[in-house]
Formats: structure tokens, sequence, C-alpha cells
């Protein structure tokens, strides 16, 4: 280090083009100094100063100047005009419209997937029972209820029909698409986005499964909704409590979709990041703040309208993994007969199993166990995680954060 | 920094403008000691003021990441030193430090 250094200082420039300020590539001409070895990863990496060893690329606070923050997830260098996401956002429209939503009342619905979920709404519209779905009046709990009172919406609003049934599947698809091209644009601008948008839109997967009244697609427009939330919490300070919150109601919906796997998947994602990305490590015990986090009543509530915890554990473990086990086991009755089906495929259940029995409860303990250790650092620049738990923290936080989540 | 890299050296006196009730130079005094030093360099790279401003396109500063070491006094001769430091294919970045002139 250079005892007489007095500054030092790195700025990011963009080339534009005025008065309509469009963002210009770089000139031709400075492809010699790319040829040179000047690429991404910048001169810093061997700077060659002679009194000055300390290179700019470890600033005081210890973080890489190339941090992941600057190729992931940099701001934009110039804010694009907001009609143009619009034009992106409605160029989808006609062919969601077309594949999506003009063909809901095409065919009946015809597999078993449907019929259980689509039934059950239909049970819990006549009912009037919104917390317990059933199927002929058998409780119906492998999944949350969030798509059910969907579909149950929908049929109230619009009649029992097979549209009605399918219209939150095809909404949640709408949704999906456009959250992908945000989430594109938020990454690599608005063409990358529209191509993810429209591979999204276009890839049979998307095209036959959302046509399937499963909780899948809700859940997945879901879980894009909490990327793109945190995504956009970490790219700006300002409105960044309101961006993690939507993290938040996201993922909680997710879990009122699809249980937990609304946080497994998030977490997964935002634990992948931390891997690679140093403020991310330091809030890990963020993570712990699952523990606080609001565990759905109204599912909770269902549960325990069987006959006591224990009815309720066996129905779990019976309704989500029991079924694969006898299936394994060749024990099917003749409503899930799936004899044309190897039984190795089932063996995926086994795991399930360990993760399902009383998996609300042991994730709750697990994560106040965690909670002890959270990390009481800078509470603006955290991780979405630790917007959950900051009203806990916040006596114990300071509130000065940084723009961005890089500390330089 | 490799031979072929644009760079740019400038040597700035730190006026009475250039300098807060402390005595020392204000934070922001150094922004415009780097302005002066990214200018020149951005002249290195066809970027000349006059032509700029005939063809409208500018460079212009999305982000600026600056650690004050010491602080340099009244009457100080310092040296600026800038190369450009990164490439991507919209964006780039420079470096610039600045450090007593010891000449």
């Amino acid at each position: 280090m250079d005892d007489t250094l007095i500054a030092e200082c790195r700025q990011m420039l963009a080339l534009i083009q005025m008065p309509e300020a469009k963002l210009l590539r770089l000139p031709e001409s400075w492809e010699r100094y790319r040829r040179a070895g000047l690429g991404r990863e910048g001169l810093n990496r061997r700077a060659t100063f002679p009194a000055e060893s300390a290179s700019l690329t470890h600033m005081p606070s210890g973080n890489p100047a190339l941090s992941l923050d600057d190729i992931f997830i940099s701001p934009r260098a110039l804010t694009p005009p907001p009609t143009r996401r619009a034009r992106f956002l409605s160029s989808f429209f006609p062919w969601r419209r077309q594949s999506h939503l003009a063909t809901l009342n095409w065919g009946d619905l015809y597999n078993e997937t449907d019929g259980q979920y689509a039934g059950a709404a239909r049970e819990m519209l006549e009912s009037g029972q919104w917390l317990t779905p059933t199927n002929d009046g058998i409780p119906r709990l492998q999944k949350p209820l969030l798509l059910y009172w969907a579909i149950a919406i929908s049929l109230k609003t619009f009649g029992l029909t097979t549209a009605a049934a399918r219209l939150p599947i095809g909404l949640a698809i709408v949704a999906s698409v456009a959250l992908t091209f945000l989430i594109g644009d938020r990454l690599g601008g608005p063409w990358r986005g529209f191509l993810a948008g429209l591979i999204h839109l276009c890839s049979c997967g998307t095209f036959l499964l959302g046509r399937i009244v499963m909780p899948e697609p809700v859940f997945s427009a879901l879980i894009a909704g909490a990327i793109y939330c945190a995504i956009r919490g970490y790219e700006r300070r300002r409105g960044r409590r309101g961006w993690f919150f939507g993290f938040w109601i996201c993922a909680a919906l997710a879990c009122m979709t699809k249980s937990l796997l609304g946080l497994v998947y998030p977490a997964a994602l935002l634990g992948l990041l931390s891997c690679f990305y140093r403020e991310a490590r330091c809030v890990s015990g963020g993570a712990a703040q699952l523990g606080r986090y609001p565990d759905f009543p109204p599912h909770r509530r269902a549960l325990a309208n069987l006959a006591g915890a224990a009815t309720s554990r066996i129905s779990l473990l019976t309704s989500r993994s029991g079924s694969g086990l006898i299936h394994l086991a060749g024990q099917t009755d003749a409503s899930h007969s799936y004899d044309n089906v190897s039984r190795h495929v089932f063996l995926g259940a086994a795991p399930r199993l360990v993760v399902s029995v009383d998996d609300c409860n042991s994730s709750r303990r697990l994560a106040r166990l965690a909670t002890r250790s959270a990390p009481t650092r800078n509470r603006d620049s955290r991780m979405p995680f630790r917007f959950a738990g900051s009203r806990s923290c916040s006596s114990r936080s300071s509130s000065s954060g940084n723009d961005r989540i890089t500390t330089r | 920094m490799n031979s072929e890299s644009p760079s740019v050296d400038v040597e700035v006196q730190v006026m009475f403008f250039d300098t807060d009730c402390g005595g020392v130079v204000h934070n922001i005094a150094y922004l415009r000691f780097i302005e002066t030093a990214r200018t020149l360099l951005a002249e290195q790279l066809g970027m000349k003021l006059v032509e700029m401003a005939e063809t409208r396109q500018y460079p212009v500063v999305v982000r600026t990441e600056i650690d004050y070491r010491r602080a340099a006094k009244l009457g100080d001769c310092l040296r600026i030193r800038g190369w450009l430091d990164r490439l991507d294919r919209a964006r780039f970045w420079c470096a610039l430090r600045d450090s007593p002139h010891l000449g």
C-alpha cells in the first residue's frame, strides 16, 4: 500500500447519444484495448504501477471490485424510457391470450389432478367450508389453500365451467411470462428479457402443464415474483423495504400454494448467491428469521380441523408420501392405479417421507434455533431474509446503509 | 496497466477554492481533479470535447467509487493518474489515483 496515496477512485461510464439519451456501444476502435487484455476483468488484476502495488481491486473493505454485484445486478447505465418496457410487455399479450387464455375452455377437465383440484374447489364453494377442502367429503390436505380459493372464486364469478376452473392457471402463466420478462429486463436488458419471456411462453411445458389445474403454474409465478422483488430490492436502496416486503408476500403466497417449497426455492436461490457474495454470507443467519415468518394460519387451522395433531400427521404422511410408498409396495387401490408405471418412479417417496413428517413444526423449531445467532449488522443492505426479521432486530441494528449492497 | 492501455497524468495545485474551513481539500474537489484527468483521458480515447459537442455523443458517469486515504492541503501539488480500467460492450471504467507530486 502506498502511504502517500491521497485518494483513489473508480468511475463507471457509459456512452450515450443525446438528446434521446440512447445508450451506445463503445467505439469499434476500442477493440484494440480489449485485445490488449482490457476485458471485463480490468487492468487492476495485474496493475503494474511501480510504487503502487495496492490494486484498486482490493478496497479497504476487502471486497473485490469485480463483485457479483457488478456483473449480475449492476444498475442500468441509463434507465430506458418507460414506454419501452410497456411495449415489450404488451407485445406478449396477443400470444398469451391466444395460447393460454383463449383456449381455456378447450376440452373438459381430463385427468385426475384436474378433477381433484377443481372438484375440491367446487365442494368448497357449495359447502362454504373455506378452510378445509374436501373431495367427496373427504378432507384433502395435500396442498395449502390458495389454489382452491382462487379456483372457487373463479367458479363463483364465472360459473361452473372448465374455463373458470382453468382461469387461475391461465392468469398465473400470463403473470409468470410477464415476470420472466421483467427479471430478464432487470438483469440483462429489455431484449434479453423479451427473449426470456418468449422462450418461457413458447415452451412446450408451459403450454401443456399450464392447461392442467394444479398448483405448479401459480407457484412458479409467485416464485418469479419473489425473485423479481428480491432483484429490485438489491438494486436500489430506495424502496428496498417495500420490495423485500413484496418478496416475503410472494414467498408466503407460494407457501400457501405449495407448502414450504415456497420458502425452499427462494432460499436455495439466495443461498446460491451467498456462495459468491460476501455480504450475503454475512447475513446467512438472517435466514433464521424464517422462524418469525407468518405460518399461514388458515392452512394450520385447516389441519387443526382434523381430530388432533396425530391425525393430521398421519394425514400428511399418507397423503404426501404415503401414496408413493404404497405404489412402491404395489398396493394401490383402484382409484390410484398406476399399473402401467414402473415402481422405481415412486422411489423418490422415501426421502419425501422423512421430510414431510411433522415438517411444519420441525422447520419452525430449526428456524428459531438459528435465530439466536442472527447477526446485527446494517439492516438496509440485507438479504430479503433480513427484512422479515427487521422488526425484531430494529432495536439492535444501525440504520445506516449503503445505496448498494456492496460495501466498498 | 499494460503499455497499450490509455493513461494520463495530470498535475494540479491545490487552490484556496479547493479547500474547506478545515484547511484541507474538500472531498468534492477531488472529484473535480478527477474529472479533469478523466476528460483528458477521454481525449486520448478519441472523444475530444469539441467532437463530442458536434456528434452529441457523451460519456456519462453512472457510478463513482472513491476512497479518501489522506488529506491534501492548500498549496500541495497533486498528480492525478488515470487509466482505462475495464471495458464492456456499453460501459467502461476509469481508475484514477491522486498522489502528491514528488517531482
